[in-house]
């Protein structure tokens, strides 16, 4: 086999401690759509990254270009610390061990589960333990000669990623890979992957525009906007210090309200006077972004009764929303100012109601020019 | 059945509008394809090669001597002049009847789907006979577009289906909510969408009619064939006929270049089409009876009136005896030779139908045209052109078996590269990528998966190139191994020399057997749905 | 390190890829070896065509112009009296001559047999013919043979008119008195027949491109009614659907051999001495420069112009016999007695000036 040994992927010691995937400044455009524009991304091996966008925003040019479907205009892509593209490498896809999970699953019609899920292996008795072993893996076993047209959308995702698994990838990509399942069940074939993702232990990259199944599932996140990595980390980070403004209203509902630093450090806005997670911000008009769940919506009464009431902003119930688990009411606060708040169903009040908001907890700040930067 | 049948292919949305991805490296195809699709090519313009030899070998004034005349000017506008008609008439009936078949509710649609594939049974000179020997008055231009039209209108037919069939219900579903008629739809949305199937159905029909000789003869209609054929026959003059081939290739290259350009066209206003449901029948209501009238009268124009006269033949003159062993033995060399034919034929047009698929560049798409332009070619032309390649370049094998078959190959290339093209277009080119990402080389990827998944269209062209070679008469004439006879042959053998009865038997044995793979043809692309890959949608 | 060798069945495609090609190749070979065993015209002989080693008694490829079904009995005989094995390839005389032009030296043909002269003389102009030999030129009158030497003609074929006693009890007897009024609609001839253009040759020789022409414009004048072929001519003539039509002389005999005297009405008239209109084109035959056996080939020249070859020409298609001395079929007048028009056989190759004159004057499409 001296084909492979000259450009195959391999992982040599040197790169042990290498991310499983590193993207430098990488970029794309088709004619003068920019679709990449320098991404930057570091994925440790072992666990499972989410890159998270709007649609059209350039997440699955990004996975074809870690998959070897496409060649960047400029920048690297490194996998286990080798580069496998970059401008004077371009490695093909089926060369670069990264398994592919696409959007519909992709079964080969023409063959039959053990067919697919044994594509990538060699014939051989290993193989077929191997096939037995990933079907396994994914909560399938013994289905080998089924048809893809006798499975269930579930059951075809499973398969398409036992097939990806079984020739030991160093990376697994997935597209969008539950937004064609309806909601029943997606909730439980995610959780089936993702616990064969964990099994297998290989490094994973899922690709979706879902921001709660990206906070859900990954250990880390990405978040792409206009073609650059915005910010990338741990969800609970995401969510709670959004790098910019656009970030924070792309992750997670915010209320986006104007307000001004005080002499005390504090924010001072429509919803009173906050205090600023992380430390002070730059004098003048900032934007100040509070999460619909730090709001807390009391009834007045209810609100005089508890001490420190003096903190609290009247206003008026404009419209809610029922969702079951919770919901969601509209408050007018001031002239013009509608915040959006989110309690439990039991507190629930009526439009035209009289309410006090109160904010529980730090909240998020921006400078205007810099978030106009980050844009 | 819901989840079964997901919307967008793997990654779809990240292909630009146009078709392939651009970058800096494009994906190069496996040398093995690229190195047969340019045999093919090579093998398709061998003929070109010589005629423009030979055209060259009196020296550029000759040639342009022999064409700068009035003369060629009237037989270019008749000769295209009959290919614009008859290829109008092949659109607007093969369309008709597609969409009856798939689309209306009329009843005994399921018998008229096969019915109207049949025509591809009957060869065109045994139409015009028919014909003109009942009428004589229909020799003329009308004569020839009435027999070309109903021999070739299932190349746009069998395309039609194929893609009326793929169609989005959805669409057509959402123009009903938009307060559209269903009349209007048909024609304004349908037909619209399966314009790039029909028009390389067009491309066949039109490229068929420059070439064809025996209709326009029976039905004495002078046109670029027929002088060519004269040039032969009367003028016994080579060099004369291979100049007179030279405008059918210069009209050839301008309708494979234009139907090149208006597939690319269509191709990249249909992003995201596709189906996963059958269309709801349309009722036809007071039209049924209409609809079932024209249905009968082009079949009984296309293969009854024919069938009828032969059948006449045969009884009427019944003074010699039919020797069935002669017919079986006839009958038997015919298969054997069309299936060399086709075996050959679509082994070529695999590489070159993969490359013009899923590797376009100027090169392969150049590739894929030049096996479309010798089908504008008199047969006489191809035959006299491997008579010459034969005994200088062939020459062990000149009159054997593998010249006569790399005849058909040439004849009967584009109709399997269109079959094998349009199948694996439709077949998504995610599939390929999965492969490929699971280790596996273009090479293998296009053994494993893209020719698999091609086998409904790589079938269909096989039929195809099948058929024709049973009905191919002048190359068979000129190539056959000494001794050896067809159907074809003998069916000749017997007219030149007026004797009907004794032709009949070989007439009826073409039309029977030839109608065996036809229905089959049509019987495939009628089950291809169910074959479909699960959960994918087909590209284009 | 090696747990993914995605590439080790490689070689079982490879391996595969090439059983299928050997298979085809093979598959070829096996479809010619068949078509050698049921080659029914002679068995044995074409398995060779290309190079043509001579058995026993030697081998010959023939090139027919003629069809098989006429001419196989013959042949079969002289294979019967020789021990020459015959291979024959059946076409059009014209895609054989250009099949002869365009293999030139390497043609696999020993002999051509055209239908017409045409034909015959364009190869010869390719200078493709050996010369025959004087005795066996000596046969047949100079006018039924190639001027210089190169081919021979084996049977004549005389242009006539058919004609219906009922409806034309005086008949014409040139093609000029065709052209009188009274037979406006009345004459039937068959536009594409090579006949018919020898004949529109014949009067283009001898009467000048202008000298056709007028005659051709004065025809077309008298709404002539086109079929598409001799015999159809000859049963519209027999119907009474014309009273006249342009053909060769065997037609009417045809018909009567199959339906008896009484059942047809049709009738030959045979045209004055010398008027283009009674034409006599020959099927002749020339022995190829290029191949091997020759002198075989001179042999089956010699028996087709023998008595037995000419006397079955005479029988079986009730054509003229050439050699002197052999009776012609029973109720035709002898060529002699005919005295027809006297031109170069060879010059009837430019019979596509006639078509684009035919074209021009609008009577090849009608």
């Amino acid at each position: 086999m001296p084909r492979r040994d000259c450009v195959a992927v391999t992982e040599g010691s040197a790169h042990k401690a290498a991310p499983a995937l590193e993207l430098r400044a990488l970029r794309k455009a088709y004619g003068r759509n920019v679709v990449l524009d320098g991404v930057d991304l570091v994925v440790p091996r072992g666990g499972i990254a989410a890159v998270l966008g709007p649609s059209g925003g350039g997440k699955t040019t990004l996975l074809r270009i870690v998959a070897g479907f496409e060649h960047p205009d400029a920048g690297e892509v490194l996998l286990n610390g080798r580069v496998v593209a970059g401008p004077e490498v371009n490695v093909p896809a089926e060369q670069r061990r990264v398994g592919v999970v696409p959007q519909e699953g992709a079964l080969f019609p023409h063959l039959d589960v053990a067919g697919n899920v044994g594509f990538g292996l060699p014939r051989g008795h290993a193989s077929r333990e191997r096939i037995a072993e990933v079907l396994e893996l994914v909560g399938l076993p013994g289905s080998l000669r089924a048809r893809p047209n006798q499975l269930s959308g579930g059951q075809q995702h499973r398969v398409a990623l036992a097939r990806a698994l079984a020739p030991r990838p160093q990376i697994v990509v997935l597209d969008e890979p539950f937004s064609s399942l309806d909601a029943g069940l997606r909730a439980e074939v995610r959780e089936e992957v993702m616990l064969a993702l964990q099994a297998a232990a290989t490094t994973a990259i899922v690709v979706t525009h879902d921001q709660q199944e990206a906070l859900s599932v990954a250990d880390q996140v990405a978040v792409l906007l206009d073609g650059r990595v915005a910010q990338s980390a741990d969800p609970e980070t995401l969510y709670n210090l959004p790098a910019s403004l656009a970030v924070a209203t792309f992750v997670g509902e915010a209320v986006v309200l104007a307000g001004e630093v005080d002499s005390d450090g504090r924010i001072v806005c429509a919803l009173g006077s906050l205090i600023i997670r992380g430390g002070t911000r730059s004098a003048g008009t900032v934007d100040v972004v509070v999460r619909p769940e730090q709001i807390d919506v009391l009834a007045p009464g209810f609100a005089r009764a508890l001490s420190g009431a003096g903190e609290g902003i009247a206003g008026t119930v404009v419209s809610r929303s029922f969702f079951g688990h919770d919901g969601v009411v509209r408050v007018l606060v001031g002239n013009s100012t509608v915040v959006t708040a989110r309690l439990h169903v039991a507190h629930l009040p009526t439009p035209g109601s009289a309410v006090v908001l109160r904010v529980n907890s730090p909240v998020s700040v921006f400078s205007r020019t810099a978030s106009l930067d980050s844009a | 059945m819901s989840e079964l049948v997901p919307k967008v292919q793997l990654f779809a949305a990240a292909v630009p509008p146009g078709g392939a991805p651009t970058g800096p490296r494009r994906r190069r195809p496996p040398l093995l394809v690229a190195l047969a699709g340019t045999a093919a090519a090579a093998v398709a313009v061998g003929p070109i090669w010589y005629l423009v030899d030979r055209a060259l070998e009196r020296g550029w004034d000759n040639t342009v001597d022999e064409l700068w005349q009035r003369r060629t000017l009237d037989l270019v506008a008749r000769s295209v002049g009959l290919a614009v008609t008859v290829t109008a008439a092949c659109v607007l009936i093969g369309v008709a009847a597609a969409w009856l078949v798939v689309r209306s509710n009329l009843r005994g649609r399921g018998v008229l789907r096969i019915l109207f594939a049949l025509p591809l049974a009957i060869p065109s000179y045994l139409s015009a006979f028919a014909w003109v020997s009942w009428d004589r008055d229909l020799a003329g231009f009308w004569g020839a577009t009435l027999v070309l039209t109903m021999v070739s209108y299932p190349f746009v037919y069998l395309p039609a289906v194929a893609a009326i069939r793929h169609l989005d219900p959805a669409q057509e579903e959402v123009a009903r909510s938009l307060g559209r008629s269903r009349w209007s739809i048909a024609i304004g949305l349908t037909l619209r969408q399966v314009r790039s199937s029909i028009t390389a159905g067009a491309l066949l029909v039109a490229l068929y009619v420059l070439s064809d000789f025996g209709a326009v003869a029976a039905m004495r209609y002078e046109v670029f064939t027929w002088v060519i054929y004269g040039a032969y026959r009367a003028g016994f003059n080579p060099t004369r006929a291979a100049v007179l081939a030279l405008p059918l290739i210069v009209i050839a290259l301008v309708l494979v270049t234009a139907e090149a350009r208006a597939r690319g066209r269509a191709e990249s206003a249909r992003i995201g089409s596709g189906a996963a449901r059958r269309g709801a029948q349309v009722p036809l209501g007071r039209a049924a009876p209409l609809a079932w009238l024209m249905s009968l009268t082009v079949l009984g124009a296309a293969v009854g009136f024919p069938v009828y006269r032969v059948i006449h033949w045969v009884t009427t003159f019944e003074s010699t005896e039919v020797d069935l062993g002669d017919v079986s033995r006839a009958l038997g060399k015919t298969l054997t030779l069309a299936a060399f034919a086709s075996v050959a034929t679509v082994a070529l047009a695999i590489p070159v139908g993969i490359l013009a698929a899923r590797f376009k560049s100027a090169t392969s798409l150049a590739i894929e045209r030049s096996t479309y332009v010798a089908h504008a070619l008199p047969g006489i032309v191809v035959a006299i052109s491997l008579v010459y390649i034969g005994v200088r370049v062939l020459r062990p094998i000149y009159l054997q078996t593998p010249l006569l078959v790399l005849g058909y190959v040439v004849l009967f290339l584009p109709l399997a590269v269109g079959a094998v093209r349009s199948s694996i277009e439709q077949s998504p080119v995610g599939l390929e990528e999965v492969a490929r990402s699971l280790g596996t080389t273009s090479r293998r990827v296009t053994l494993r998966i893209t020719a698999p998944l091609a086998i409904p269209g790589i079938a269909a062209g096989a039929a195809l190139v099948f058929l024709s070679t049973m009905k191919e008469l002048p190359v068979t004439l000129v190539l056959h191994p000494t001794g050896t006879e067809t159907l074809a042959t003998t069916l000749w053998r017997y007219t030149t020399i007026s004797d009907y009865a004794n032709a009949g038997p070989y007439a009826l044995a073409l039309v029977l057997f030839g109608a065996i793979p036809t229905a089959l043809l049509s019987a495939a692309l009628f089950a291809r749905r169910d074959r479909a890959a699960p959960g994918l949608r087909r590209r284009d | 390190m090696n747990q993914n060798p995605l590439h080790t069945d490689r070689r079982t495609v490879r391996r595969r890829a090439v059983a299928v090609l050997v298979g085809l190749v093979l598959l070829g070979t096996a479809c010619s070896s068949d078509s050698e065993s049921d080659g029914t015209a002679a068995p044995g002989t074409t398995a060779s065509p290309v190079d043509t080693e001579p058995a026993v008694a030697g081998s010959l490829t023939v090139y027919s112009g003629r069809s098989e079904d006429l001419v196989a009995p013959i042949l079969e005989r002289f294979t019967d009296e020789t021990g020459i094995e015959v291979a024959f390839r059946a076409g059009g005389s014209g895609e054989l001559a250009a099949q002869l032009l365009t293999e030139g030296d390497a043609s696999p043909a020993d002999v051509f047999f055209s239908q017409d002269a045409g034909a015959l003389g364009a190869v010869e102009q390719a200078g493709l013919f050996a010369a025959m030999p004087d005795d066996l030129l000596s046969i047949v009158s100079p006018e039924f043979r190639s001027a210089n030497g190169q081919w021979v003609g084996v049977s004549g074929r005389v242009r006539v008119l058919v004609v219906n006693p009922e409806l034309v009890p005086e008949p014409p007897t040139t093609i000029d008195e065709l052209l009188d009024a009274k037979w406006k609609g009345k004459l039937g001839f068959a536009p594409t027949n090579a006949s018919w253009q020898s004949f529109v040759t014949a009067l283009r020789l001898t009467r000048g491109e202008e000298g056709a022409r007028t005659w051709l414009e004065g025809f077309k004048a008298q709404e002539p009614v086109a079929y598409e072929g001799n015999s159809a001519v000859r049963d519209a003539v027999d119907a009474g659907e014309i009273a006249i039509g342009l053909t060769n002389h065997y037609y009417v005999y045809e018909k009567i051999a199959a339906e008896g005297e009484d059942a047809v009405v049709a009738r030959n008239q045979f045209l004055a001495a010398g008027d283009p209109g009674g034409l006599v084109n020959v099927a002749g035959i020339g022995v190829l420069e290029s191949s091997s056996n020759k002198d075989l080939a001179f042999r089956l020249v010699e028996f087709l112009l023998g008595e037995t070859g000419q006397t079955y020409f005479a029988e079986t298609t009730y054509e003229y016999p050439l050699r002197e001395g052999v009776p012609v079929a029973e109720g035709l007048p002898a060529l002699d007695s005919l005295q027809p028009l006297k031109i170069n056989l060879s010059d009837l190759s430019s019979i596509e000036a006639t078509q684009e004159l035919l074209s021009d004057v609008g009577l090849l499409t009608l």
